[in-house]
């Protein structure tokens, strides 16, 4: 797949807050995603991977414009995604579902859900629209006699092809994937990867894909984003994470693959008790109260924000990650 | 166009169709349901049931009792009143004032209180704190206070009748749907539709009210029986429907005289309004328990 060098998608400064309850006195803000610019580019996969909590979701919604961030913006193709129109972003970018059991509607039946985006975009008369929904059904690997099924009688792969169908029915640029296969069966998950493998080049796509499975992303990824607490820790080409991690952080989520039980998301980081807290971010870098190389200048000073193609943020690599790039 | 062999589409499928299977094994609601056939079918097919015109008086029948009583003959089976109309005919044009108020005043109280509830709970916010303080300001208006005012201002008739109760009606409408919204408006299939691109418009109508419209039968179900019920007081109370025009409510005001020596004047259109809106609650509690999800039923 080339990669041409403009990237058709990008975040720039993007920070949410959300409000928790104000007291009389004071409001509290938790900041769900802190600071962060990404890029994607034709054909690429960007993985973003991070621990429960961390802002996976928050970022992936800005992303497709259904939260207005409080800080930075997004931009599809140079232009800035609040002055797109609506109807053209929805057929530029796509969302696949961490959940195919809410994404679809039980009143509607598997080709009305398919035709939906065509039926709202105007597009082709309702002979078309079912001829395309049909042809869909083909694409994702669905019977067609499943068409006039409600989604109630499909397992729980056949209604993550569903969704994949109807985000694939506008033929957009970019599908955002969240963590579209961790409510469903081990079995089936390799299905649905592969699947959304072949698509990426039978139809030209580029990912974002949101996960929590490390090997999910190495199977997937052309390019990682590691987060934690809302930022992006480190990022880098998908053989250099994997290869040559820097971040302490990626380096304890690697060791955690390692363990017995890789398929049970991040299992224990062996990085202590310390939850991470989004409401009280600690002081100096976000992750050293449970660094295990933590220096004193850590808990004091934040380590220098991360540019360009690879970065990690840590006053450990800090030299070495320019020279590194 | 033939289609390939297709599976049976249960969930898909209109509501009365899936419960098709299921409502022959509630009593209550096939008992509710048959009577309001019954009655539905008495009041369109009033003019050829009557045995009389339900206006035509007749002064030689003044006050005939019903055919089991004494003096009773079968040209009145069900007697006649004070001023010799012909009770039983009066007693099915009766049914159709009745269905048609009830019908009425819930097709414009569901078009009120759905446009409100659905608002409210869909957008939240602002919206929401505006249309709950409408609701509660609907809720402390007493109904029969503001008829009455009305009927003083602009006179009774059946259309004034209907336009109070539909415009009054709307809480419990307003009420479930805000409820029901608010249980899926944050569900990812809303958040799909928001993602095509959908509008406002089109995710209310293609994705909130197919999830909504059994809660919306069963409500409109009982607040048929409401309406009837109300419309009958209004009429008793002289504020409803004129007379002479054949309402049950009317009917039991007239034999008010009468309830010493005659007192079947009212007990057989009170028996009627009876059976009318319980049947019409016992379809409704059915049609609740047999939209609920499979298994909530009895
Ligand atoms: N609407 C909201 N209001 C307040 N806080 C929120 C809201 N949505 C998310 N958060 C908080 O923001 C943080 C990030 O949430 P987010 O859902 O983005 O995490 P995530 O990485 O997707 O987690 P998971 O892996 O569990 O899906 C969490 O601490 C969460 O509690
Ligand atoms: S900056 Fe310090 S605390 Fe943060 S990751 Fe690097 S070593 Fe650990
Ligand atoms: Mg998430």
């Amino acid at each position: 797949m080339t990669q041409s060098d403009a990237p058709i998608f990008e975040v720039n400064a993007v920070s949410q807050e959300y409000q928790l309850g104000s007291s009389l006195f004071r409001r509290r803000y938790l900041r769900a995603v802190d600071d962060v610019s990404l890029q994607l580019r034709r054909g690429e996969v960007l993985g973003l991977v991070g621990e429960s909590g961390c802002g996976k979701t928050t970022l992936a919604k800005i992303m497709m414009g259904l939260i207005q961030p409080t800080a930075g913006e997004v931009r599809l193709n140079g232009k800035r995604l609040a002055d797109v129109p609506r109807l053209e972003v929805a057929s530029r970018i796509q969302y696949v579902f961490q959940d195919p059991y809410s994404a679809l509607n039980p009143r509607h039946s598997v080709g009305r859900i398919i035709e939906q985006p065509l039926r709202i975009h105007g597009v082709g008369a309702a002979a078309d629209r079912a001829q395309k929904a049909r042809k869909l059904l083909d694409v994702v690997g669905l019977p067609q006699r499943l068409i006039d099924s409600p989604p109630s009688q499909l397992s729980g792969g056949q209604r993550q092809r569903v969704v994949i169908a109807r985000a694939l029915a506008l033929r957009p640029d970019i599908l955002v994937c969240d963590e579209p296969t961790s409510a469903l069966d081990v079995s089936v998950q390799s299905q649905i990867l592969n699947l959304l493998l072949d698509l990426r080049s039978e139809f030209g796509l580029s990912y974002i894909f949101v996960s929590h499975n490390l090997a999910v992303v190495e199977h997937m990824a052309t390019s990682v984003a590691v987060m934690y607490l809302g930022r992006i820790v480190e990022h880098a080409a998908t053989a250099d994470i994997f290869g040559n991690p820097q971040h302490p952080y990626t380096r304890a989520l690697l060791h955690s693959v390692l363990a017995p039980d890789p398929g049970a998301g991040i299992p224990d980081l062996g990085l202590g008790r310390t939850v991470p807290n989004p409401a009280q971010l600690p002081t100096g870098c976000r992750f050293h109260p449970r660094c295990p190389v933590a220096v004193p200048v850590c808990s004091t000073k934040e380590p220098a924000r991360g540019r360009g193609e690879r970065w990690a943020e840590c006053h450990l690599v800090e030299g070495s990650a320019s020279a590194a790039a | 166009m033939t289609a390939a062999p297709v599976a049976p589409a249960v969930g898909a499928k209109p509501i009365v169709t899936r419960i098709l299977p299921r409502w022959r094994q509630h009593t209550g609601f096939m008992l509710g349901f048959s009577v309001l056939v019954v009655f539905a079918l008495m009041a369109i097919l009033a003019p050829l049931l009557a045995p009389h015109d339900p206006y035509a008086q007749d002064l030689m029948s003044r006050m005939r009792p019903p055919v089991w009583m004494d003096g009773g003959s079968w040209d009145h089976p069900f007697g006649a009143d004070q001023v010799g109309r012909d009770y039983l005919s009066r007693i099915f044009y009766g049914a159709r004032i009745s269905l048609f108020v009830g019908l009425c005043v819930t097709l414009l109280s569901c078009l009120i209180g759905t446009t409100l509830g659905v608002a409210a709970g869909y957008f939240g916010g602002r919206v929401d704190t505006v249309i709950s303080f409408l609701i509660t300001a609907r809720l402390a208006i007493p109904v029969v206070l503001v008829a009455l005012a009305v009927v003083a201002l602009v006179g009774s008739s059946l259309q004034v009748v209907i336009a109070v109760l539909g415009l009054l009606l709307w809480d419990r409408f307003a009420i479930v749907m805000r409820a029901t919204t608010q249980q899926i408006r944050s569900a990812d299939f809303i958040v799909a539709a928001k993602v095509q691109g959908a509008s406002h418009l089109q995710i209310v109508v293609q994705e909130i009210l197919p999830n909504v419209v059994n809660n919306l039968l069963v409500v409109a179900t009982l607040e048929i029986a409401q309406a009837i019920v109300l419309e009958a007081a209004l009429s008793f109370l002289g504020i409803g429907v004129p007379a002479p025009t054949p309402s049950w409510g009317l009917m039991i005001a007239e034999g008010r005289a009468d309830v010493f020596f005659d007192p079947w004047l009212i007990t057989i259109p009170g028996a009627f309004l009876f059976v009318l809106v319980l049947a019409t609650n016992m379809t409704g509690d059915g049609l609740r328990d047999l939209t609920a999800p499979e298994g909530r039923n009895r």
